[in-house]
């Protein structure tokens, strides 16, 4: 198993934030973090990576990341915060070759150059990649900094809202690059607030509620319009399609 | 490999330090011509003309070009540190803390009776500074807490010596006191320089290794820690580099202010944001302009009494405004 997380809780002061969650991600799987506001998706994420203190255990190929430092982690598992924040004036292709820098590599050397170029052209920058990260749109911002993350040339990624902000057509042309990693081999482990998009886009769901894992499987199994309606407190439409489920709150309960 | 893309601006800039360096060994209040120093350098014979070369012209000239990086390499380093464009090595209390120590060392007279009290006691203020910044600012020591916790160090080192302005033993205390905290880079000798080599060093060598992790560290501290980047370590180093090599220069020669805050700027409009990128640049255009801004001074005569660090701050304040003026335009 790639990641392993057993009973881990999260605790800020008396407040529990997390609690007892259990989760595995395997190889080439795409596992949705799905719950409302407050529900600890993004602590769990954090959590997973060593950003904030927990307990139980977080396991990496079976070992435990206690045991993995900060420069040895980052070759395993790459990070999109949800934070899209860059301090200085950077150009996208620069912003890339970070990721690449930060597991030891060079882009002056041919093979990292020529990963940079693959993953400039999958990620379909070619016309920004001199262009200032401060300067693009949020679309193109948001592929930039996922750049960074696959440069990074992990077997995990962890993507905290990737969506967020992004329109319809950025949305999907964001689901075909996720696609196109799990076909490589590449896990994945993203937060999504879009049912839908959740239920096409991954193969797992697990579903958090005031911190604790309340459901966990395929989209199917765990998209129920009982447990829209327990978790979420709105009645949602569930209607198949050809496409996968489309999936719209209606009311509030 | 392909060529570092600043290698012209590097060489750019080396060859201008060289040259402001000796444009430095050439002006001073002795007027001496090019064959009387080339002739004094040359000569093995102790003369009048060797003595000031050797023992006013190089060390100063010197002085000005280690000053310069200094301040110019811990400014570029403390604003990808805060990643913020107006932090300059003074914010994080260091300056006034060497400060302070040197005030305290003329304050109780014991630069009149213990050799290089001065800069010892200098060096001592700039360390307390550096031990205490991490305890105020906390274990993760945040941005904002590193930032509050140096406004903090900063002006209760002011406040102190203040106090040890107000209560003077004599006049001319109080005025040694002033024209020490002016900034200056007249009559040090090669004595001062072997004295703060150490610390230089060692300062300028943690401050280089920032590097890449403040190339990270563009990106969020979050991300830069999941690239690997241990934040705590990039901190120290940051933080005891400045402490070590701005409170040395600071020992020596009074409180320089703005070159640290300018210098990163001017160069980020010619390498980019990147902040590894602006160190070295940052460091060998600070030597320019501190050495540029003391030539400057020396043309004004030794009658003018005008100090050096009186003329950075005359240019650099409306510098700052500047700044401050485009920032406000950015944010509407």
């Amino acid at each position: 198993m790639l990641l392993q997380l057993k009973d881990l809780s999260v605790r800020y002061g008396p407040k529990t934030i997390l609690s007892s969650v259990n989760l595995e991600i395997g190889k080439g799987e795409i596992v949705g973090l799905i719950g409302p506001n407050g529900s600890g998706k993004s602590t769990l994420m954090k959590a997973m990576v060593g950003l904030i203190p927990s307990r139980g255990a977080i396991n990496y190929n079976s070992k435990p990341l206690r045991s993995i430092s900060a420069k040895h982690l980052s070759r395993h598992v790459a990070y999109m915060a949800q934070e899209r924040d860059v301090a200085w004036d950077l150009s996208v292709e620069r912003v890339l070759a970070l990721g690449c820098e930060a597991v030891g590599g060079s882009i002056r050397m041919p093979k990292h150059k020529a990963e940079l170029e693959e993953t400039i052209v999958s990620l379909g920058l070619e016309a920004i990649r001199n262009a200032s990260i401060l300067e693009v749109s949020g679309g193109e911002k948001a592929r930039a900094l996922l750049g960074r993350a696959l440069m990074q040339k992990t077997s995990l990624i962890v993507a905290d809202e990737p969506t967020a902000g992004l329109d319809p057509e950025h949305q999907l042309e964001l689901q075909e690059i996720f696609q196109n990693l799990q076909q490589q081999g590449t896990s994945m482990l993203v937060s999504l607030h879009d049912w839908t998009y959740a239920a096409r886009l991954c193969t797992h769901l697990a579903l958090l509620n005031e911190g604790k894992l309340v459901a966990y499987g395929t989209p199917a199994d765990v998209l129920t319009q009982a447990r829209v309606e327990e978790v979420y407190r709105v009645k949602a439409h569930i209607l198949e399609t050809e496409q996968g489920p489309v999936i719209t709150p209606t009311t509030r309960l | 490999m392909t060529k570092h893309p600043d290698a012209p601006l590097i060489a750019i800039l080396c060859l201008l330090a060289v040259a402001l360096f000796f444009t430095s060994l050439m002006i001073g209040a002795a007027d001496l011509t090019f064959a009387q120093l080339f002739d004094a350098v040359i000569s093995a014979d102790e003369t009048p003309v060797s003595t000031v070369f050797w023992e006013i012209r190089i060390p100063r000239a010197l002085l000005g070009l280690i000053t310069g990086a200094t301040l110019g390499l811990s400014g570029a380093v403390l604003q990808g540190l805060l990643r913020n464009p107006l932090a300059e090595p003074g914010l994080i209390g260091v300056s006034s803390s060497a400060s302070l120590g040197a005030v305290i060392a003329i304050y109780t007279g014991l630069t009149l009776t213990v050799p290089f009290a001065l800069p010892a006691f200098a060096l001592l203020g700039a360390g307390t500074a550096a031990v205490l910044l991490p305890m105020l600012a906390g274990g993760r020591g945040q941005t904002l807490t590193l930032i509050l916790a140096g406004v903090a160090i900063s002006s209760i080192a002011t406040a102190l010596t203040s106090l040890a302005l107000n209560l003077s033993p004599n006049p001319f205390a109080a005025m040694e006191i002033v024209f020490w905290m002016l900034g200056s880079l007249n009559d040090r000798s090669m004595q001062h320089l072997y004295i703060i080599a150490p610390f230089i060093l060692v300062g300028w060598s943690l401050l280089f290794i920032t590097g890449r992790g403040l190339n990270a560290l563009s990106l969020g501290e979050e991300t830069a820690h999941t690239m690997g980047v241990s934040l705590p370590r990039l901190r120290f180093c940051a933080i005891a580099g400045t402490a070590a090599s701005v409170g040395a220069v600071t020992a020596v020669t009074g409180t320089i202010g703005f070159i640290g805050l300018i210098v990163p700027h001017l160069l980020r409009r010619l390498v980019g944001g990147e902040p590894q990128r602006l160190l070295l640049p940052s460091a060998l255009a600070g030597a320019c302009l501190l050495t540029l801004a003391d030539i400057t001074v020396k043309l004004f005569g030794p009658q003018s009494n005008l100090k050096l660090g009186v003329l950075t701050a005359l240019v650099g304040a409306p510098f700052f405004l500047w700044l401050i003026i485009k920032q406000r335009r950015a944010l509407i």
